[in-house]
Parts: structure tokens; C-alpha cells; sequence
């Protein structure tokens, strides 16, 4: 578990085929992303980047080339290390669904804590207390603690919803935070807003962000901005072969 | 976990309720089931200690035993006097207690007896009679009453009351020419003791004086002093109790009645006719127990389909656990501990169910059969059921559990991913 390189995801010759397909969806000869790096990738729907983003998540395996996340070869993983290695240093944001409907805002936020004593440790080494933490990120949010953390999270706007999201995936600092098109559920006010709350809070973690998204109007903050085909060479055939969801 | 399975159980409680409620009535169901069966056996078992032979005409064991001395169903014969004489006046026995049968009151039987009942009738671990107030009878006209009787009727010492023939709840003709009076009221026994209306032999003879024929002669009727004055021999019994001086004569006594030339003669060993009554609802209890484990197995079922159905719409839950850093295996311990806490929570409340379904159970149960089901602790064989259930519960629940692990497993972080 070194972590010497310089890049925080590092992808070399990865090639990824669905079982049963004969093209390959992703076929990436080469791919760095610095640590603290903000990194905006985008491309049209079923173009793999939500292929890509579970690849590097150690959600699916690639059949061939490396990927090395935070230092880690996830090749080398069984899979209970993969559960591990997720937890341990990657933050996820989803569209929408990222919290479970029976438990508060509170235990919403910490639930990675529960999964991983790095993540635990990291935030309370982050407040003083795991409490403090939460406190700390609801506020950085603009969400007042004392007013949701003992909401049901059903009961919050989805606007809110995203952003309690936003502060589990960061909470335990992780090298790593994905977000899977996070904002496409928000109306374009608070779209903005979102994404520099977003980027306040991985600027303050220390954490490297890799964001998808098909909207290229928020790009302009992020550090690096690429589309899924300057990197993918199979991107054209997959495009053809259509949707694969 | 533990918390996590709670809020989780808290957020479907209605499905979680139903699944705990049709667990709880099986649980309910088998432990009553139980109960009912073992408390009857020890009340019938309870009932006659003591006595080593029962004596009436010749019919059957069961039938024997259960009018005699549970008083359910009636004779088909009578035993004379002179059989009841010789039988007494036997060396290997020690006593005797003559039981005439037939007559009742308000739905209570009538007991026609002697002072040999007293004294010598045992029940539960060889227990005497004893009375709560009063005396036993002297008088033809006096009775002694058990304690429910006197509960229900509300009766007390000195009461007069009026003795109906026949058996039935409703008595159509009723010896009211020959009222009796309450000398004594017994000590509540919780056999059927309690429920009777003991009387002198000479008593039953005394209130069927101006009948004839099974028919009350109209008229003014004999008074109660010119009935005293009449020589009120009994010239048959229902059944008699013997007690032996030893019980190594059990047998030898008992071929002697039965090859009694005077007269048809049945005589039984309470334990062994006991027995035969046991082996007879063996096959009631059998039938009433394996429907009983069929609703246990239903419910369970039922909490396997409440989990499964919820597993679906669950899928999402699942994910962003996953994705949450829950591995596949915790999502399997969300389920198991779900379905745990079910199995716990339904036999908690079917505890209380039983023990609510006993309580006001035990009252219809002692009014009707006389037997007595008290409320008492989970012995060791109802903590066994209720083990098999947790077990087999727990068991059930891996089901679903181990649907949701696979689900976690393919489905990944999420329903997209």
C-alpha cells in the first residue's frame, strides 16, 4: 500500500469489454490524473463513463491493462480488498439515491465511518469529535446542522439531498471523490452553487475530484477538462454499437 | 449493523408488523396448543390420587373413568347395593366411597355420596378435601358444596336450593318439594370437585321419593320430616372409589370384580384407564399440534415473502450501502438481523399473546371441563418450541438475505453502475 506515484488515478493500456459484447467500450491507452487534481470528463450518454468511473472504483475489472488508484494496483485485489480499498479512499456521489431513506441526515453522513476505521479516524482527526466533523461539513454545505441532521433524509429538497451526499462522500477525507453526474437531478440555479460548494470542501479534503458530466457548462472551474473520446479509442465504436445500459 | 437493521425495520414497519403478528399468533397458537394439552393431563391426572380402584357396570374403561370421576357423560348402568356391600366387606379393602350420580343443579352435578368422600377421596398429591366454611353434611337435606359452585351461585352456609333431574344445564322438572340446604362449602380443589353438589346417598333417595317411573306423581308430595322417617336405603350407585389396604392387591381385587358372577362389574385402575384415555387423544392432540407447527411454517413463510417482496424495491437501499462502503456481506447481516429481530419481536409478542389467550382461557376452561390451566413460566419444552422457531426463523431469513447478497453482488454501487 505505497503511495509514491504522483497521480492519483493512473490508467495503462485498460481495455474493457461487456461480457457477451465483441467491441470494446473502453479502450484507453493511457490516463493520469494528478492528486488534488479537479478533473471535468464529459461525453455523450452511453459513451462508457460511467464504465470508466466504475473501473477505477473496483466496481468492474477490465480485461486487460492497469489501473493503479491512490498507489494501489486493483488488479491485485480480491474482491473484499476492492470493498475495502472503495471505502477506504474513494468518496461517491450519484445522480440522485445517494442516501438511504431510514436513517437520518446524521447517520446518513456517517455511514462510511462505519465501513472503514481510515475514514473514521480521518474524521476525527478532521473536527475533534466524528460529530464535530458532520457539524462542520453540513455547515460547510450552507445546510444548518441543527436543523437536518435529525431530518429524514426524504424530507429534504434534492437540492439538499446532493449536498448531504456531497459531504458523505468527503467525510474521512478520501484521496479520491467521483461524482457521477451529480447535478443533472438540479435545476441550473443551483447547479453553480453546487459545484463550488463541491469544490470548497475537496479543496479543504485535500481530495482529487473526478467529475462526469454531459453538461459542458460546468467546466469552466475545474483544472482539466476532457471529453471521454480524446482518451478512448474505442469511443467511436462503441457509439455505434448503442446503448448498452 | 444492529442499528442500521433497526431503523431499517422501523422505517417498513407496517409489513414488519405483519410479519411479527403472523409469527406472534403461531408462536401463540403451538405454545396454548401445548399448554392446554399438558395442563389437561396434569388436571385429569390430578384429579383421583388415592384410589386404587373404580367400580361401576360393566361398559368401558374410558367411560368408566370419565363419569365417575370427571363427571362427562353419563352411566349406562347403575351398580346395586348388594354388589357395592360385597365389595366393601372384601378383606383387601380398606375403604369405599359410594357415588350416585344423575341429579344437578344450575348445570352443576349432583353428587350423591357418603362421609367416606371426605375422608378418604384424595386428589393432586394425595390431597384431602377440606372445607373453606361449615360442616359436612348429617342431615338428608344437607349438602356440601364445591368452591365454584358456591363462587358462581354465589351461595353460602344455609342456603336453600332446589335439585333438578337430569343433567342438563336447563332442567325441565325439578325436585322443588325437597329443598336442600348449604352445610358446607369445600376448599377449591381445581378438579371437578369444585364443580359438584355433594348430598347423602339417602338425600338422592330422598328427593326421588314421590317420583315413580322416571315420573314426578302429582300431588302434594311427602314432607321433608315424614322423608326423614323413611328408611332411605340406596338400592343402586353410579360408580364407587375403592381404596386397598395394599396396593399389591390391585389386581388379584380388580379380576375379582370383574369376574363378579351377581352382577356385570367393570373394575379399573385410574392410572391405566388413564392411559387409554391419553392413547384415545393422542391422535385429537397429534392433529391439533401439526396444524399448529403448519401456522408456525406459514408464518415464517410469511416472513420469508415480506422480506423477499421488500428485496426489490430494496435493490436501491442495497446500492447505496454498497456504495457507502458496506460490503456484500454486511448487506447479508442487514438482512439476517432484519429478519432476526422479526422472528424475536414475534415471539416476544406471541408470549404475551399466549399468556393473554391463557388467562382469559382458563376461566371458559375450568367453567366447562373443570380443568384447571394456570399461568405459569415457559417450562423446558415450551423454551424448546420457542428455540425451533428462533432457529428455524433466523433460518428462513437467510433466504432473503442470501437473495440480497447475490443482488449486492451484480448489482454493484448502483442500480446504473
Amino acid at each position: 500500500m505505497k503511495e509514491t506515484t504522483d497521480s492519483i488515478v493512473q490508467l495503462d493500456h485498460l481495455r474493457f469489454v461487456w461480457p457477451g459484447s465483441q467491441t470494446p467500450v473502453l479502450n484507453i491507452p493511457e490516463f493520469a490524473m494528478g492528486r488534488a487534481e479537479r478533473v471535468f470528463l464529459k461525453g455523450p450518454s452511453g459513451s462508457g463513463k460511467t464504465t470508466l468511473l466504475s473501473i477505477i472504483a473496483a466496481v468492474l475489472s477490465p480485461q486487460s491493462g492497469s489501473v493503479v488508484v491512490d498507489g494501489i494496483s486493483l488488479g491485485k485485489l480480491r474482491s473484499g480488498q476492492k470493498d475495502q480499498f472503495r471505502v477506504d479512499r474513494i468518496g461517491l456521489v450519484f445522480q440522485q439515491f445517494n442516501l438511504l431513506p431510514f436513517l437520518s441526515v446524521r447517520d446518513n453522513i456517517t455511514l462510511p465511518c462505519r465501513f472503514s476505521r481510515r475514514r473514521r479516524s480521518a474524521a476525527v482527526k478532521a473536527g475533534s469529535s466524528l460529530d464535530d466533523e458532520v457539524d462542520r461539513l453540513l455547515s460547510a454545505m450552507h445546510l444548518n446542522p441543527s436543523e437536518v441532521q435529525h431530518k429524514r433524509v426524504t424530507d429534504l429538497s434534492v437540492g439538499q439531498q446532493q449536498r448531504v451526499a456531497v459531504a458523505r462522500a468527503l467525510i474521512g477525507r478520501p484521496a479520491l471523490v467521483i461524482a457521477d453526474e451529480p447535478t443533472s437531478a438540479l435545476d441550473s440555479d443551483t447547479r453553480q452553487a453546487f459545484i463550488d460548494l463541491l469544490f470548497a470542501e475537496v479543496n479543504a479534503a485535500g481530495s482529487a475530484l473526478l467529475f462526469v458530466s454531459h453538461d459542458a457548462s460546468l467546466a469552466g472551474a475545474f483544472d482539466r477538462c476532457m471529453d471521454l473520446s480524446d482518451i478512448n479509442e474505442a469511443a467511436t465504436s462503441s457509439e455505434r454499437q448503442g446503448d448498452w445500459l | 449493523m444492529i442499528g442500521i437493521a433497526w431503523k431499517s425495520i422501523r422505517n417498513r414497519w407496517p409489513t414488519a408488523l405483519l410479519a411479527v403478528l403472523a409469527i406472534s399468533m403461531s408462536v401463540a397458537l403451538i405454545l396454548t396448543v401445548e399448554k392446554v394439552r399438558r395442563d389437561a393431563r396434569n388436571s385429569f391426572t390430578q384429579t383421583v390420587s388415592g384410589t386404587d380402584l373404580i367400580v361401576g357396570a360393566r361398559s368401558g374403561a374410558i367411560q368408566l373413568l370419565l363419569y365417575s370421576v370427571f363427571r362427562i357423560g353419563n352411566a349406562t348402568n347403575n351398580v346395586s347395593w348388594e354388589s357395592i356391600e360385597e365389595i366393601r366387606k372384601r378383606p383387601a379393602v380398606d375403604w369405599l366411597i359410594p357415588l350416585s350420580l344423575g341429579d344437578s343443579h344450575s348445570g352443576f352435578r349432583v353428587l350423591g355420596t357418603n362421609e367416606d368422600y371426605f375422608t378418604h377421596y384424595r386428589y393432586g398429591k394425595k390431597q384431602p378435601l377440606l372445607l373453606a366454611s361449615g360442616e359436612i353434611f348429617t342431615d338428608v337435606f344437607d349438602t356440601v358444596i364445591g368452591s365454584q359452585v358456591a363462587k358462581e351461585l354465589g351461595y353460602v352456609i344455609g342456603q336453600s336450593i332446589v335439585v333438578a333431574h337430569g343433567t342438563g344445564s336447563v332442567a325441565l322438572v325439578e325436585h322443588e318439594r325437597q329443598p336442600f340446604t348449604v352445610t358446607g362449602i369445600l376448599r377449591p380443589t381445581g378438579t371437578p370437585v369444585d364443580r359438584a353438589i355433594h348430598v347423602s346417598l339417602q338425600g338422592i333417595e330422598a328427593m326421588h321419593v314421590d317420583w315413580k317411573n322416571g315420573a314426578s306423581v302429582k300431588g302434594e308430595g311427602t314432607d321433608a320430616n315424614t322423608i326423614r322417617a323413611m328408611e332411605l336405603q340406596p338400592t343402586a350407585v353410579t360408580a364407587a372409589l375403592v381404596g386397598l389396604t395394599s396396593r399389591a392387591a390391585v389386581f388379584r381385587e380388580q379380576r375379582a370384580i370383574n369376574t363378579y358372577r351377581a352382577e356385570p362389574l367393570l373394575a379399573v385402575l385410574p392410572g391405566v384407564a388413564l392411559q387409554e384415555l391419553w392413547g384415545l387423544v393422542s391422535v385429537a392432540e397429534k392433529a391439533l399440534l401439526i396444524v399448529s407447527i403448519c401456522v408456525v411454517v406459514a408464518g415464517l413463510v410469511n416472513l420469508i415473502s415480506v422480506l423477499l417482496a421488500g428485496l426489490n424495491e430494496r435493490r436501491r437501499e442495497m446500492a447505496v450501502l454498497r456504495s457507502a462502503g458496506a460490503r456484500p456481506i454486511h448487506v447479508f447481516l442487514l438482512l439476517c438481523i432484519e429478519s432476526s429481530v422479526l422472528t424475536a419481536g414475534g415471539i416476544l409478542l406471541g408470549l404475551l399473546l399466549h399468556y393473554g389467550l391463557v388467562g382469559v382461557g382458563s376461566v371458559y376452561m375450568q367453567n366447562r371441563f373443570g380443568v384447571s390451566v394456570g399461568i405459569a413460566l415457559p417450562d423446558s419444552t415450551d423454551l424448546k418450541i420457542l428455540l425451533a422457531i428462533a432457529v428455524a426463523g433466523v433460518a428462513a431469513g437467510t433466504l432473503p438475505a442470501l437473495q440480497a447478497y447475490r443482488n449486492s453482488l451484480t448489482d454493484g454501487l448502483s442500480q446504473r453502475l
